[in-house]
């Protein structure tokens, strides 16, 4: 079954697949659809084949919704991080406009 | 001394045989890192599953090759599903 890990200097996820059930499996991937301005989504994922890869396409499916999830909660984590410091830089240095160092 | 420091994204995914996984890999590597300095990608074949491997200084390069990666993969496991077994 399809999986994925990722690892960073500060932590370590794996993600696996082989837990999902039937009923869970879908194309329609929760971070990959249209925009909600699109009235009709001409690139909607077909319905999956009772095959393997059909199967297979609605896992990758799921990876791909956990992972964007992840990585998007990261890179507002970092963003908030970097918020935060800039915000306390201004108040220890004074925010007088004059950055030049 | 600079250490430059990394995250990292192995993804595997087994195909129902070698010729499979190696018709994946086939296809993906046509669209290598626009931005090497950035971001690494390797794609390697164990038997039926291809792996993934993604080195990348920032989440949001992850992010954004990760998807483009997952996209053309479901392209061509869907034209397996689809032709793989196609009788006429």
């Amino acid at each position: 079954m399809p999986s994925a890990t990722y690892s960073s200097p500060s932590d370590t996820q794996t993600f696996q697949t082989s837990h999902l059930q039937k009923s869970q499996l879908t194309t329609q991937g929760k971070t990959s659809g249209p925009s909600e301005f699109v009235k009709v989504d001409r690139d909607q994922p077909s319905e999956p084949a009772d095959n393997y890869y059909g199967d297979l396409r609605c896992k990758l499916t799921y990876l791909q919704d956990e992972l964007n999830t992840l990585l998007t909660d990261k890179m507002q984590a970092e963003k908030k991080s970097k918020d935060m410091e800039e915000a306390e830089k201004k108040l220890l240095d004074g925010d007088d406009g004059d950055d030049d160092e | 001394m600079f250490l430059r420091v990394f995250n990292h994204l192995v993804v595997s995914v087994p195909f129902e045989s070698n010729k499979d996984s190696t018709i994946a890999r086939t296809t993906l590597i046509q669209d290598p890192s626009l931005k090497p300095d950035e971001i690494s990608i390797e794609y390697t074949v164990e038997n039926n599953v291809l792996k993934a491997h993604f080195k990348s200084k920032t989440d949001r390069m992850l992010r954004l090759y990760v998807n483009n990666f997952f996209e053309s993969l479901k392209t061509v496991v869907e034209t397996l599903e689809q032709f793989k077994y196609w009788k006429e």
